[in-house]
């Protein structure tokens, strides 16, 4: 039986496509007579019957639901049929992460997609060869309010660029405002507890958590505590919780990005000497027990900070929203504070900057209202945001600290300065010179929680510590820091990456791993690098090239 | 006389057709997906129109060193499963066999059958916490004054463990079939002997060894057709990029590329090489079987 399942799928791809190949054709000549409605053509036209989405649903680790709401019914999918007439149906909902990826790649090679999705550049690139998603261009000039245009503007065109083949919009872009540089969190109540001063360079930061590993601070017995947990792709994902990021910058090492060096010669940092050495000191801490001596085996990175068990990670300024928020449920005394690691220890640091766009949504091709994406977007993203920030649901929400990932729909649009604007507006709304009624509904509902904290700092609930501490410490330490941002030179998806880039991470993702365990000394990296260059790492780095050239 | 003949039969082959259906639906039909090998497949072509690249995708099979990796795991792995996923059900009935007490014997049987009803989803979440650096493996190291290992993260555990939770999952199970076999010799053959003076080992070995003997050849000859299926969901769950080395095999390896990495031709290409290696090693023990033991599986 299991040996048939490769060949039964492969079936039954072939077949729907040959169905849906067909069915396709019926559809599009069907739509060429429709004459457009008012809903068709604006931002916030009401459409006049229910039009019913499907919808790819990528979840949030704790969505924190009030009792009986759910991901097709809520609080903005509420708001959403009410404004617009829309409702969602969602095809399937998944973790995000490698469970929603793994249902999106089902999805695609069944061809059987929904109406709406999220997916990575490589997905969306699959997608628009394969025609399988609608052009949005006309929806986009029609359907997107001024301000979204103005959000996507603030990126210079470089984040829809991404977002658009031969001249055509394919997808809307999420913009990724600025989440770096990322930083250390760890318990400031352990500190305390072994007597130690804050860290301010990886010599302080490597004693602080000798001293977590030796001490047992949290009572969780010996050898049971986790000093350091790290993912175990080690690093390379923008602005993500639990990377070795800010370590690894120190050493110059910039892994999974492509960068070019002095000489203007395009490099893949995964390969470069740098990494190797970050990946040599990584090691060392494994050895020393300072880094979670499962690394290899953990999924749940979350659990281990919740109960305790954990003492440091690196993490982005909105690390108090999740997974920190449940850990101060667990135990209110975990005092999680924010700090820079810095080489030298004068807290000027240097970070990889990101393509400014982070995920994309999609339309199927034969989806009748591909206008409905750039609606939700103006929807959410503007009307709710700046005119309708009142809507009671939506702010209780925001209070008692339901993920906003719950949304049918997550598209995130905003200026690219977000996170730094919205730090000065809370600060001064709290220093009484901003009316606080002026804030946006993300703000306002944050600069209430900030207020209530500051009320009674000495015992606030988590929700209260969460958006202090994410939006006041977080978002102002990341203000106030001196980032050199390195920018990476290329993010798309060159011609040989197709068929080999799958394997190339394979042996990056081993590589690092192993170096870090110990289960390969350091010079195995060497291997690895001749490895990664003769299996197809250097055709693409020629590729790469080449297609900056022609830029 | 020939319709007549049919006629009786025709109750059986009406058995037979579900069985057939199945076979065509799900092994005949998918057999053109193999066409995807030789092209650049794109799912909105199809397989009929995608562009045609020939041997590109094997090419591509042969330099990268992963190929040789995932086959060799693939046939560890899955011979271990077969040898001792034989040897120890037939050992374990063999035993239960002589049980006398009929209450106890059946309650053994209930209790190892277990486990296989389980899914590995399910399984893996056990074996991972029994394998964990604070579970009770570890537990025992540790209390015995070494320092402890991580099973599922170490290349020299991580096949054993694949093969020995495999064998504890369904090694109840397997023996069903023996236990049935045993119950089918001749009681009036163990009284002969033991009155000619065999004692227990001797009866076991000349009498019920021998009488379930052609059931043990079929089981292995049908196992034979397994070989290269190491057990896709029991890795999938088990396994992590340090032991990829050891533990990655060929199903996996096609999810992981053709599925997520959506290089359906690539993935078809290795799935397709993992097909004839398969069919030739069933080829070779079936003449194997034919030369030396006198016997034929097909």
């Amino acid at each position: 039986m299991r040996k048939s399942v490769a060949y039964v799928l492969v079936g039954i791809m072939g077949m729907s496509m040959l169905l849906t190949g067909c069915s396709g054709q019926k559809e599009a000549e069907k739509s060429v007579e429709h004459e457009k409605t008012e809903a068709e053509t604006t931002p916030y036209g009401k459409y006049e019957e229910t039009v019913v989405y499907t919808v790819g649903k990528n979840t949030p680790g704790s969505p924190r639901f009030p009792e009986g709401d759910d991901y097709e019914n809520n609080a903005y999918t509420r708001y959403m049929l009410e404004e617009l007439n829309i409702q969602n149906k969602n095809e399937f909902e998944a973790a995000t992460g490698d469970a929603y990826n793994q249902k999106v790649s089902m999805a695609i090679a069944t061809g059987k997609i929904p109406d709406v999705m999220m997916v990575d550049r490589t997905t969306l690139k699959q997608l628009v060869d394969n025609d399988m998603i609608a052009d949005l261009t006309e929806s986009y000039e029609q359907c997107a309010s001024d301000r979204i245009k103005e959000m996507y503007d603030s990126y210079g065109g470089r984040a829809l660029d991404m977002a658009t083949f031969d001249g055509k919009l394919m997808a809307l872009p999420s913009t990724a405002c600025d989440n770096v540089p990322t930083f250390l969190w760890i318990r400031q109540d352990w500190i305390d507890e072994v007597g130690m001063d804050a860290p301010a360079t990886l010599d302080d930061l490597e004693k602080i958590l000798t001293a977590f590993r030796d001490k047992d601070p949290g009572n969780n017995g010996a050898g049971k505590t986790i000093p350091l947990a790290i993912s175990r792709s080690i690093g390379g994902s923008y602005g993500a919780l639990f990377q070795a990021d800010n370590i690894m910058a120190i050493f110059g090492s910039y892994p999974r990005q492509w960068l070019k060096d002095e000489s203007g010669n395009v490099f893949y940092g995964s390969t470069s000497d740098e990494t190797k050495e970050a990946l040599g000191f990584l090691a060392d801490w494994y050895k020393k027990k300072l880094i979670d001596p499962q690394i290899a085996v953990r999924d749940d990175i979350e659990s281990t900070i919740v109960n305790g068990q954990c003492g440091a990670f690196f993490g982005p300024w909105w690390a108090p929203d999740y997974p920190l928020n449940d850990a101060r449920k667990v135990d209110e005394k975990a005092d999680w504070r924010p700090y820079i690691i810095s080489g030298k220890g004068d807290g000027a640091i240097t970070a990889y900057t990101q393509n400014p766009a982070s995920e994309y949504y999609v339309v199927r091709k034969e989806f009748e209202h591909p206008e409905i994406l750039p609606k939700i977007a103006s929807l959410l993203c503007d009307k709710l945001v700046y005119e309708d920030y009142n809507y009671e649901p939506i702010v209780a929400y925001n209070k008692a600290n339901v993920d906003s990932g719950v949304k049918p729909v997550g598209i995130l649009v905003n200026y690219s300065t977000a996170t730094s604007d919205m730090y000065e507006r809370i600060q001064k709304a709290i220093d009484g010179k901003l009316d606080p009624e002026e804030l946006n509904i993300d703000d306002y509902s944050q600069y209430l929680k900030c207020s209530d904290y500051l009320k009674h700092p000495d015992e606030p609930s988590p929700d209260e510590w969460s958006g202090y501490m994410s939006r006041m410490v977080g978002a102002k330490l990341m203000y106030e820091t001196e980032v050199t941002g390195v920018d990476p030179v290329y993010f798309g998806q060159t011609r040989s990456m197709k068929l080999k880039w799958a394997n190339l991470n394979k042996l990056e993702d081993e590589a690092f791993i192993k170096i870090v365990t110990g289960e390969e000394p350091v010079d195995y990296f060497d291997t690895f690098v001749s490895t990664w260059k003769s299996t197809g790492g250097d055709s693409i780095v020629a590729e790469v090239e080449e297609e900056i050239a022609q830029q | 006389m020939k319709k007549k003949r049919m006629a009786g039969q025709a109750g059986y082959h009406a058995m037979l057709m579900p069985g057939m259906i199945f076979l065509i639906i799900f092994n005949v039909v998918p057999m053109f997906g193999i066409l995807m090998a030789f092209e650049d497949y794109l799912p909105a072509k199809g397989i009929f129109h995608s562009a045609w690249v020939g041997l590109e995708n094997f090419k591509y099979m042969l330099e990268i060193p992963d190929s040789m990796i995932i086959l060799r795991n693939t046939l560890i792995i899955a011979i271990g499963k077969i040898v001792l996923g034989t040897i120890v059900p037939i050992c374990f009935a063999l035993l239960l066999n002589e049980i006398r007490n009929k209450l106890m014997k059946k309650g053994i049987q209930t209790v190892v059958y277990l486990p296989h009803f389980l899914s590995w989803a399910v399984l893996a979440a056990i074996v991972v916490n029994i394998f964990d650096y604070n579970g009770p493996i570890n537990s025992l190291i540790q209390s015995m004054g070494h320092d402890p290992i991580l099973f599922l993260g170490s290349n020299t555990w991580f096949r054993k463990i694949l093969i020995g939770t495999d064998v504890w999952k369904e090694f109840g199970y397997g023996s069903i079939v023996y236990l049935a076999a045993l119950t089918g010799i001749d009681p009036g053959l163990h009284e002969a002997a033991a009155i000619d003076g065999a004692n227990r080992f001797q009866r076991l070995r000349h009498i019920t060894l021998p009488g379930i003997m052609p059931i043990i050849m079929l089981m292995v000859a049908m196992n034979l057709g397994n070989i290269l299926n190491a057990g896709f969901d029991q890795v999938f769950n088990l396994y992590n990029p340090i032991v990829y080395e050891t533990g990655d095999i060929i199903d996996t390896y096609v999810y992981r590329v053709g599925l997520l990495g959506q290089q359906y031709s690539f993935a078809t290409a290795i799935g397709l090489l993992k097909s004839i290696v398969g069919c030739t090693l069933l080829l070779s023990a079936n003449g194997f079987a034919k030369k030396f033991a006198n016997m034929q599986i097909f």
